[in-house]
């Protein structure tokens, strides 16, 4: 039997004992990631109907999070899309513009508002360019039971505690229509709001 | 796992018995050649790597796929991240000697020193020592192992795994490697290997918001240049104000050069700088300075390849948009083979080419 020297033993039950506690680390985040309550979005907002829906197009940019996508329609109209994303790395907290669209996203600083919500800066409505696709977005931040917040850095402790604890769990909300010829953009940015105000009182109500 | 001196390879003999061998040796780096080949047929040594290898492989293979995602995730700045680990691996081969026997550079300086600090001249008949002298005829120079680095690497490892954050897995990685060799054969031999271990450190996945924040401020930056440039040779540019993409007109037609779609080439502009680094890492010189010389110059003209891509690509579009639109992806991997070619040239313009002694091409030549 070949000898391997006593330091290189050592070295070597290092890292098995590293690679045991890796399988045991990944299916206890597993686990308890399964186990995090993602929301419940409601049934329906005003006389728009909820239905499976997909996730933002280049969600790859934020390393594919825990997320519940919805869709609501209405006839023939655009559907709203709305996603919910746990954040569980740094790479969650990216602006819009950078997972929104299909390639160089970019947001005109003509084109970005804050919006309120029960009198405090709840969420941030932008309009992000695409090559091929124009949305508009209304983004915030929000742990269960606390309220909006437009950008994930003025909830740097809840983003952390997300990260490391995995709770209290902590979402990056968006609600997106996509912008056509026909859209007409201030009765489009009335309707994200009053979505993000129904989500908004949802999630503080503990859904 | 405690702090204890280590001992170099035994290869040698007591002063008084000199391995035969070892008499009609001319260098140390002869010596190394008869230490590499005596570790290499120690099938003991050979399965140890192989088990640390392989278990290496084991814990961060699937990290690992995070951080090529991460790397190659459009807009990323750092695509140059897969060269790392083949460069590195290339390095230790051209720098096997070296790494073999570690103490050699150690023994050097303090013989330096020795040379510098002495107060009485050498008697007549006594010869002047070298590394080789010491090396083959005195005991082993006493190391020092520490598993300090390693324990702190497993501790980031920990919590690497249970954030399942790439930039994390990737730095415990490495530290992982460094404290490897720490631990198993001492100061010396990492202080040997301190280079490829930085290198190892550009590898490190950027978390996207410090991706965005580099681009969002490079890119108006180069964007404004090129604009200035086109629009004082005939043509006009303009950048709105979000920043992308490239409005161009000239000659009736116009023409959107998208900085994402098409790539503002930063990233390959820094694979020729690493490219560079690890040329210049292999050469001997008198001092740093020509070397510094040669990385600054390097970033010039790899500012100027790509501030002139962009200009070529945006008259090519003027005449041909499908043209321009087939020169993006193409004009990429020319940049990189121009600016390699012109970083060489550069090396050899700063008298930068003779290799280190240690290097196995120098040694074959």
């Amino acid at each position: 039997m070949r000898k391997v020297s006593p330091l290189g033993l050592n070295i070597s039950r290092a890292l098995v004992c590293l690679l045991v506690l890796e399988l045991l680390l990944f299916a206890a985040g597993k686990l308890v990631t399964r186990s995090l309550p993602i929301v419940t979005p409601p049934r329906q907002i005003a006389d728009w109907v909820v239905s499976p829906g997909e996730p933002p197009v280049s969600d790859s940019q934020r390393d594919f999070p825990n997320q519940l996508s919805v869709q609501y329609t209405r006839g023939d109209e655009s559907p709203v899309h709305v996603d919910f994303s746990t954040v569980q790395s740094v790479n969650a907290l990216r602006l819009p513009q950078k997972y929104m669209a299909d390639v160089d996203g970019r947001v005109s600083p003509n084109q970005t508002a804050v919006l309120m919500h029960k009198k405090r800066e709840a969420f941030t409505a932008s309009v992000v360019q695409g090559i091929n696709q124009n949305i508009v977005v209304v983004h915030w931040c929000q742990r269960p039971g606390g309220d909006p917040s437009p950008m994930a850095t003025d909830r740097m402790a809840d983003a952390l505690k997300s990260i490391v604890f995995r709770r209290p769990p902590l979402y990056v909300c968006d609600a997106w229509v996509e912008l056509h010829a026909t859209t007409k953009g201030p009765e489009v940015r009335l309707l994200l709001q009053k979505f993000a105000d129904s989500l908004a009182d949802t999630i503080k109500n503990g859904g | 796992m405690t702090n204890e001196p280590a001992r170099t390879p035994a290869v040698e003999q007591t002063v008084t018995e000199i391995d035969p061998d070892l008499k009609d040796l001319v260098s140390e780096w002869q010596f190394a050649q008869i230490r590499l080949a005596r570790l290499q047929s120690d099938p003991a040594l050979r399965y140890e790597l192989m088990l640390v290898i392989g278990l290496l492989l084991l814990v961060f293979g699937g990290p690992a796929i995070l951080w090529i995602r991460r790397w190659t995730l459009t807009g990323s700045l750092q695509p140059y991240a897969l060269l790392v680990i083949p460069l590195t691996l290339v390095w230790i081969w051209l720098a096997r000697l070296r790494l073999v026997v570690p103490e050699a550079e150690p023994i050097r300086k303090a013989l330096r020193v020795e040379r510098q600090t002495r107060m009485a001249p050498k008697k007549i008949g006594e010869r002047e020592k070298t590394v080789l002298n010491i090396l083959v005829e005195e005991p082993p120079i006493p190391d020092t192992r520490t598993s300090g680095l390693l324990i702190a690497a497993l501790a980031v490892a920990v919590i690497a795994f249970w954030i399942r954050d790439p930039s994390l897995s990737c730095l415990s990685f490495i530290l992982t490697c460094g404290g490897i060799v720490l631990y198993r054969h001492g100061k010396f031999a990492f202080r040997a290997a301190l280079f490829p271990f930085v290198m190892l450190f550009a590898m490190i996945p950027l978390p996207g918001p410090v991706n965005d924040l580099v681009m969002d401020h490079v890119q108006p930056l180069a964007l404004n240049v090129v604009e200035h440039i086109i629009n004082n040779v005939g043509a006009t540019a303009a950048v709105p104000l979000e920043g992308d993409p490239l409005q161009i007109t000239a000659g009736g037609h116009s023409y959107s050069l998208y900085t994402e779609r098409a790539g503002l080439c930063i990233q390959e502009s820094l694979a020729i700088i690493l490219c560079t680094i690890f040329y210049l890492s292999l050469i001997r010189t008198k001092s740093m300075l020509p070397k510094v010389g040669v990385i600054v110059t390097t970033m010039v003209v790899s500012g100027i390849l790509v501030t002139g891509r962009l200009i070529a690509l945006s008259w090519i579009s003027a005449f041909d948009k499908d043209v321009a639109s087939f020169m993006e992806g193409i004009s990429r991997y020319i940049l990189v083979l121009a600016g390699l070619a012109l970083a060489y040239l550069l090396a050899k313009g700063f008298k930068c080419v003779k290799y280190h002694r240690w290097v196995s091409i120098s040694l074959e030549r």
